[in-house]
């Protein structure tokens, strides 16, 4: 067997502040473009203040909740120090496993980007590099 | 041809900072003519953390504040907040992670001396 590896890189369109975008079929639809069966897939999100999450989607209004709280969004000394401390904490890189079904996730989660700042019609460049057999 | 290079580098640390090791890496990279797949960077010693993040003293005194508010009674919860490790595609011999986000390297431990910064590239390179 040989290892395939494969690189792709995609827009999405996002408003906010904390609002979450869905991922999950997106780098599905990738992985089926592939013909691979199983393997590991990385999903990065460029720049310093979004977030991506993999989550359970009925719960995700609690982790909001408990980041909110956990990192408020005034106190700092620069000025949108919230959005770099919440993008730091959910990360910007994760690594996932998938199959020949597709990611290997409960049915009800999701990935999601997570747009923190308070902007409308914002371009995130999001790389999903794959690997596998 | 798919390849993997492992490497150590040694951060000199006084127990407490947050250091930009984003050009160490670049250097790594281009050290080791990597052209395009993804870099893996890993703090492994106890109270060192990698994290993405922009490197601007304003931010870097709000980060430490928050470190000390939450870290006040068990510093070990920091590294499972803020994580180990980081993944970045390099596209073209470069990190292609955006203008402002950069690799830190933060050491909560207290401990004077050299740590240790895994580095890996799966890839192709020259």
């Amino acid at each position: 067997m040989v290892l395939k590896v494969y690189m792709t890189s995609f827009e999405i369109k996002t408003y906010g502040p904390m609002k979450y975008f869905r991922l999950r079929k997106i780098i599905e639809e990738e992985l089926r473009l592939t013909g691979l069966t199983k393997g590991l897939v990385t999903i990065h999100v460029k720049g310093a203040t979004p977030g991506l999450l993999i989550f359970d989607e009925e719960y995700v209004q609690v982790f909001d909740s408990f980041l909110k709280k956990l990192i408020p969004v005034i106190g700092y000394r620069h000025g949108n120090a919230y959005e770099h401390l919440r993008s730091s904490i959910m990360s910007t890189t994760h690594t996932l496993f998938f199959d020949s079904k597709g990611l290997r996730l409960p049915p009800s989660y999701e990935v999601f980007l997570v747009e923190t700042r308070p902007v409308h019609n914002h371009k995130r460049v999001l790389h999903v590099i794959i690997r596998g057999i | 041809m798919i390849d993997v290079l492992i490497d150590k580098l040694i951060i000199d640390s006084n127990g407490y900072a947050a250091i930009d090791i984003t050009d160490t890496i670049t250097d790594w990279l281009r050290k080791n003519k990597a052209k395009r797949g993804f870099v893996t960077i890993n703090a492994p010693e106890k109270g060192c953390i990698v994290t993405l993040i922009e490197y601007e003293s304003n931010l870097l005194s709000d980060l430490e504040e928050f470190l000390a508010r939450h870290g006040e009674q068990k510093k070990i919860v920091l590294e499972g907040l803020f994580g180990k490790s980081v993944v970045l595609p390099v596209i073209d011999g470069t990190i292609d992670a955006g203008v402002f986000k950069r690799i830190v390297f933060i050491d909560i431990s207290e401990e004077e001396g050299p740590k240790e910064v895994l580095v890996g590239f799966e890839g192709v390179h020259d």
